[in-house]
């Protein structure tokens, strides 16, 4: 393997891959939307209840007792402030106890028009549950919560760090396209056989191809996590971005090895997505999958990012994850290499 | 005379088809070797093998004393390849492009310019290939082949659908080479082209070598040389006659002509290479 032969492949690979605009676009762009993303998402969760509270009588033991449970009360000048409140989504939601609420047994909750069922319920249950607070009735029900799992009370993510290992990703995967493109082109223009009669080799050639591939994959996904989680958990992080581009590389090299053109790069392009990304929406609301999107090879690499970002998890929590990448990226580098071989014949 | 390329019953095929057949000859230092014949006889497979782009399947390939099937990288430090399709990388410049294939070639103090002038493209360095004409990508092609000043040049079918203009110039750069002392092996299915520049020519129908000899030779040997008159009766009418060259009864035959008719015309005609390889194959050289 000759390094001075690949740095001079690499550096005409890389002047081509800016010179196509398409491709240079979608990397600048990738990465500044990316980053854009993630500092417009919200940052931290919002663990305290905010409830606007209007009452014609004087009440006693409500805002005592709502202040001792970590609520925060919104005293409204009026029915209409408390409305007001509500509709702006200021407030979760509003309690009205009118003058006759103690006589007629009456507390009106005001809730936004768009919240769910189940929280209706819930707010309903806790405006009832004020009023027998007040007035002394004590409500005869008696409720058990039983956690199941990891108990992330009090430790919810943000749905700005969930995003980040999911973003990283995208960036992985989507400069796998001008790689591909690259591969495609060198194969249809038939450039490879005016190297291949130069002292180059085959094998040269296609190492460049990857180096190309690990800077244009590497570099951005590295450079949003810094700008976005900056250096904590890094060389952990670092490791699984490099198996991640590695991941993205093999599938460049699979789908340039088959594709004719761009149009078949990009059609390529977008099932890989598609697919690929199905294991995001599993970190972005927990639960709503199952279990079979781990024979998605992508799961591995959004699902150790998430660990480590996420929940510091260490290396050896990962490990499966480190091992599959490995296995699915060689597998797919040796079926590329073997359409690749035919195709320089 | 140093032998610079030597095949010997060089063979290969594409699964059952056979497309070199066992053929066998060689190429001189200084010399040009026209390989000619019509298309899917084998001439491109050949020209691969003998650059180390194919393996064959049997036969052996000596370039510059080394054998290909196993010191084809150190050949190919020393040879110029000119391929049948354009293979540049359209988003360079031409500059870029020979620039490329210098560096890859090890080439010290590389004047892409001086190059790009003897081919006819000077003023157009900085420009993207993607911008040039057919004719400007063949002579850039044919500059790429040049950048390593090798000391044999492999040309596939260098002038195939160019205007004869471009086609006159880059013949002319093959000339030029080969005053230089370079080996040069070209590909062609343009008789023309192959009678002007080879110094021999190799005839390959279907895989095999059909004929290999200088054009004249082969003239001499397959063709027939004729004068044609043209002449005028004395009633008016205008009639063609022709009279073979090279027979017993040639001389008596032309000086009856001159004593007894009134010539308008003459000339002298002789056999194409096309002609000799239709006569030898039975086929057209652009089937």
């Amino acid at each position: 393997m000759n390094f001075k032969n690949i740095f001079i492949l690499t550096k005409k690979d890389l002047t081509l891959f800016f010179r196509n605009k398409f491709f240079s676009f979608i990397t600048i762009l990738g990465i500044v939307a990316y980053i854009i993303i993630y500092f417009t998402m919200p940052k931290t969760t919002e663990d305290k209840m905010k409830i606007g509270i209007y009452s014609e009588i004087p009440l006693t033991k409500i805002y005592y007792f709502l202040e001792s449970h970590d609520v925060i009360i919104y005293k409204a000048n009026s029915l209409e402030d408390l409305k007001d409140k509500v509709s702006k989504k200021d407030i979760s939601f509003g309690v009205y106890f009118p003058k006759d609420s103690r006589e007629k047994n009456i507390v009106k909750i005001i809730i936004p028009s768009d919240t769910e069922e189940e929280m209706k319920d819930a707010y309903e249950y806790i405006g009832k549950e004020l009023f027998h607070t007040e007035f002394g009735y004590p409500l005869n029900i008696e409720s058990e919560n039983e956690i199941i799992g990891v108990d992330l009370e009090g430790k919810q993510i943000p749905i700005g760090k969930r995003l980040i290992p999911i973003l990283a990703f995208f960036l992985i995967i989507t400069e796998t396209l001008g790689l591909s493109n690259l591969i495609s082109e060198e194969l249809e223009n038939k450039t490879i056989f005016a190297l291949l009669s130069t002292p180059v080799t085959v094998g040269e050639i296609f190492f460049s191809k990857g180096v190309l591939g690990l800077i244009t994959t590497l570099l951005p996904s590295i450079l949003f996590i810094i700008v976005t989680y900056g250096f904590k958990n890094f060389p952990s992080i670092l490791l699984l971005l490099l198996l991640g581009s590695l991941f993205a590389i093999s599938i460049g090299f699979l789908v340039g090895s088959v594709a004719k053109d761009l149009m078949s790069i990009i059609g390529y392009g977008m099932v890989i997505f598609i697919i690929f990304l199905i294991p995001s929406f599993n970190i972005l609301a927990p639960g709503t999958l199952s279990n079979w999107i781990k024979i998605i090879p992508s799961f591995y690499i959004v699902d150790g990012l998430h660990k480590i970002i996420n929940f510091n998890s260490s290396l050896n929590s990962i490990t499966f994850n480190i091992l599959i990448l490995i296995i699915t990226s060689l597998t797919l580098f040796l079926f590329s290499s073997f359409i690749l071989k035919r195709r320089t014949v | 005379m140093d032998r610079i390329i030597e095949v010997e019953n060089l063979t290969y095929s594409y699964g059952k088809n056979l497309a070199v057949d066992h053929i066998s000859f060689f190429v001189n230092k200084g010399e040009i070797l026209g390989f000619l014949g019509p298309n899917g006889a084998g001439k491109t497979t050949t020209f691969k093998m003998l650059i180390g782009l194919l393996k064959p399947k049997d036969g052996k390939v000596n370039v510059l004393g080394f054998d290909m099937s196993k010191d084809a990288k150190k050949v190919q430090t020393k040879i110029g390849v000119c391929f049948e399709y354009t293979n540049l990388y359209e988003e360079l410049s031409a500059k870029e492009n020979l620039e490329l294939f210098s560096k890859l070639f090890g080439v010290k103090n590389f004047n892409p310019f001086k190059i790009l002038e003897k081919v006819g493209l000077k003023g157009k360095e900085n420009d993207l290939v993607k911008t040039f004409s057919k004719g400007m990508k063949q002579r850039l092609m044919v500059a790429r082949a040049l950048v390593n000043d090798p000391e044999v040049l492999f040309l596939d079918e260098p002038t195939a659908g160019l205007d004869p203009i471009s086609s006159e110039e880059i013949r002319n750069i093959i000339l030029e080479e080969k005053r230089r002392g370079k080996t040069i092996f070209l590909t062609t299915h343009d008789m023309y082209e192959a009678d002007k520049l080879s110094d021999r020519v190799a005839f390959i129908n279907y895989g095999k070598i059909v004929a290999l000899d200088t054009p004249f030779n082969l003239k001499q040997k397959f063709g027939k040389r004729s004068l044609k008159f043209k002449l005028l009766k004395e009633n008016g009418e205008i009639y063609e006659k022709e009279v073979t060259l090279d027979k017993d009864d040639t001389l008596e035959k032309v000086l009856n002509t001159f004593k007894m008719e009134k010539i308008l015309t003459l000339h002298s005609e002789e056999a194409t290479l096309e002609d000799i390889f239709i006569k030898i194959t039975g086929r057209g050289l652009k089937e």
